[in-house]
């Protein structure tokens, strides 16, 4: 069953533009209509207060209705029709239409977009104290200045899925470092010309993303003079660009993007015979290649410096209350409850799937056991906390989905030349600081 | 008489509002449909957003004059987005314009078989949506799920490469000149079939073969159909934007600013930059302008002979 995280990636696969339009549309239409319907506002004491939510998250109403049922004076109502990755631009939209919903789902990296144009409200007051409850990543994207903006919903600890029947068939071994794992992708081709151990996905500037952070690289901070800075052509991202130019050079990983038809055959058939993913991808595989069901195995990343192991942020969502809300501390509280209840979080597990940033929720006697695709791994959410442990913090900026755009436009256009991967990264940095500077930002390389 | 005197004084307001009310349908449309929204665009099209305050800052719209288009017209991208656009537009106008004829002409001739049937299934790709044909024609191109690529492979051949960086404008355009022939093909047949038999039996009597008469006869009179699909053809072309962006998820040939617009639909729903979407628009919206009018101007007067 797909969670959050993989609802955003699966708006990109299916996200066939069509997709994209249809919901662009959608928007626009939903704009007409709400600026003409008339939300009251005032409603007098006793009257159940009605609260709007936008989210992408399938069977989010059954989750929903947990809440509607035991809050008669609370009632939810969920608007499921924008995309993850659509949403800054339809909250800005409705914020300038003055028609916000009272909470939405964001995305982690889609957050300070949203602090910045006064569309996340502060949510200090409910998750201030909690700090101790929530898993280190979800608490520092979700907290800026020493201000909470966001109730986080989970983490996302990336993770290497490779097939064990692969594996043993050519008697490779599992890589734990950056050096093997290039090793295993030239003995596998070599083995066997048809099969690549995995694709470079040019789409995919999140993944490429998680694992520059792996590396040490930090693109976007807020410096002392309160200006932004942006670093993305930095020694560790340049290090991790080069790694698989290499290999892409070498021909000895594929270049198909990601949640594309091709790519689902792919995985499928057996040409690829890993993915870097993350806690959220065993459905993901399940659903794309249920032949393979039984024959994965999840470890954590190769390390570059296996002393000293790290980990990226790859995914993520959590639920914001907006400064729209005539309701804010309704709103605060069903926020709190769709993410830290162990009556909502036993929800989520029900119908879709999750690994909560609620600590108490990680208790939860369905997240000790193994998953579906991998029925022997036992230790998956085990092994998750733990590569939470050392995931490193990460701060995104308030422009990550036109820095993502122009890693895929100059990315594309490197795999495709098989070379380049070093100034298709100064092309990104480039992008992206003059993209601060015209929304007005003072921008330090 | 005096009936009709009485009469014309009773309605002497009518001619003066008449023209009016049967004209205020079409203009309310246009201004609300047309007008409103351009007017809007304009005015998003000169503003921007400012960040002030310390910290992360605080993003506020203000005016900015000019500076969008500045930004626009000086951004590399949206000149090879042109260039694009103009390379795909020079393959798919003639190549659709020329199938057309061709196929309204095969199936005016009395010779041909199957008449019904043929018209048909050249009309059917028109009725599939644009998007649906691009997502099926790009499970064809791409490598792994292609059948040509099978095909080639059981015959021996060399994998066939639709989407390299020249190939993937001919791949583009095939889309949209498989769904756009069978609607011109359409309009130039019913042309045909407007013409009076007994010029046909003239020419034939004189001599002139099927050939002739289709090329020296048919086409000559038919040249304002030819116009105005051509015309559409064009204007099609220009907007062209359903077959990339729905081919840009499947492939790295095509970036998310491959045509004009594309990057608008990118700055204005994925990037969150409207105000440069909206100077986008205005410039490529008077760009079309432009090249069709001025295009229908010199057509006119070759076509009709108008002034």
């Amino acid at each position: 069953m797909p969670n959050r995280e993989l609802v955003s990636k699966m708006t990109r696969s299916r996200g066939l533009a069509a997709v994209r339009l249809v919901s662009g549309l959608l928007a626009a239409s939903m704009l007409v209509v709400a600026c003409s319907s008339d939300d009251g506002g005032a409603e007098s004491a006793g009257e159940p207060v009605t609260l709007t939510y936008w989210s992408w998250a399938p069977n989010i109403e059954k989750i929903v209705e947990v809440w509607n049922e035991s809050h008669p004076d609370i009632q939810v109502r969920v608007n499921t029709s924008t995309g993850g990755d659509e949403i800054v631009a339809k909250l800005t939209a409705a914020d300038q239409a003055g028609d916000l919903p009272d909470l939405s789902n964001t995305t982690y990296q889609d957050l300070p977009a949203l602090i910045i144009s006064e569309i996340a409200a502060d949510v200090t007051d409910i998750m201030g104290d909690r700090e101790d409850e929530t898993a280190a990543p979800a608490w520092t994207m979700t907290t800026l200045d020493g201000v909470n903006y966001a109730v986080p919903q989970g983490t996302s600890p990336m993770f290497l899925f490779y097939r064990t029947d692969v594996f043993a068939e050519h008697g490779l071994p599992v890589p734990t470092t950056w050096e093997q794992y290039a090793q295993v992708a030239r003995d596998l081709h070599a083995a066997d010309p048809s099969v690549y151990l995995s694709t470079f996905p040019a789409n995919d500037a999140q993944l490429f993303a998680g694992l520059a952070q792996q590396a040490g690289a930090s693109w976007w901070s807020v410096d002392g003079e309160g200006g932004w800075s942006v670093d993305m052509n930095d020694d560790a991202s340049r290090q991790v660009a080069d790694f698989w130019e290499g290999l892409v050079a070498e021909d000895v990983v594929a270049t198909m993007k990601t949640y594309t038809p091709e790519w689902q055959a792919a995985l499928a058939d057996g040409t690829l015979a890993s993915m870097i993913g993350a806690v959220w991808t065993p459905p993901i595989l399940a659903n794309n290649a249920p032949d393979t069901v039984g024959s994965w195995a999840a470890v954590p990343l190769p390390q570059w410096d296996p002393a000293d192991p790290a980990s990226g942020v790859l995914g993520g969502s959590a639920t914001i209350v907006t400064t729209g809300t005539d309701h804010p501390e309704e709103a605060r509280e069903f926020a709190l409850w769709l993410n830290t209840s162990d009556e909502a979080l036993n929800a989520y597990i029900e119908h879709a799937s999750i690994w909560p940033a609620a600590l108490s929720g990680r208790e939860l006697p369905e997240l000790q056991g193994a998953t579906a695709l991998m029925p022997e791994q036992a230790d998956f959410y085990r092994t998750a906390a733990q590569i939470d442990e050392v995931t490193v913090p990460v701060t995104w900026g308030p422009n990550v989905p036109a820095a993502f755009d122009s890693f895929t436009n100059h990315f594309s256009a490197a795999v495709s030349a098989r070379s380049g991967f070093a100034d298709a990264l100064a092309q990104v940095q480039a992008d992206t600081v003059a993209d601060l500077e015209r929304a007005g930002y003072e921008v330090s390389e | 008489m005096p009936a009709t005197t009485s009469r014309r004084s009773s309605a002497s307001l009518a001619p003066r509002t008449a023209p009016w009310l049967f004209v205020a349908p079409a203009v309310l449309l246009a201004a609300g449909l047309i007008a409103l929204p351009l007017v809007y665009t304009l005015w998003l099209s000169l503003r921007g957003t400012q960040v002030s305050g310390s910290g992360l800052g605080v993003r506020r719209e203000v005016f900015v004059g000019l500076d969008n288009y500045a930004h626009v017209l000086s951004d590399p991208a949206l000149l090879a987005g042109l260039g694009r656009m103009l390379a795909y537009t020079l393959i798919t106008v003639p190549v659709t314009m020329a199938l057309a004829l061709v196929f309204a002409l095969l199936l005016d001739n009395t010779t041909t078989r199957l008449k019904r049937f043929s018209r048909i299934a050249i009309f059917v790709p028109y009725a599939v949506p644009g998007v649906i044909a691009a997502l099926m024609w790009g499970f064809m191109y791409l490598p792994g799920v292609s059948p040509f690529t099978d095909a080639a492979g059981a015959l021996g051949l060399p994998e066939p490469s639709f989407l390299g960086p020249v190939s993937v404008y001919f791949s583009v355009a095939n889309v949209s000149v498989w769904g756009a022939v069978g609607f011109n093909m359409i309009i130039l047949y019913t042309s045909l079939r407007g013409l009076p038999q007994e010029i046909y039996d003239a020419a034939r009597i004189d001599g002139c073969s099927e050939v002739q008469l289709a090329l020296r006869v048919k086409v000559p009179l038919i040249v304002p159909g030819l116009v105005m699909t051509g015309l559409f053809t064009i204007i099609g072309a220009l907007q062209v934007f359903n077959e990339p962006n729905t081919l840009l998820t499947l492939t790295t040939s095509i970036s998310t600013d491959w045509v004009p617009m594309m990057q608008v639909y990118r700055d204005a729903f994925v990037t969150n930059d409207l105000f440069s979407a909206a100077a986008s628009s205005m410039v490529i919206t008077g760009i079309t302008l432009v090249a069709s009018l001025g295009l229908l101007r010199v057509l006119q007067r070759r076509a009709f002979g108008e002034d």
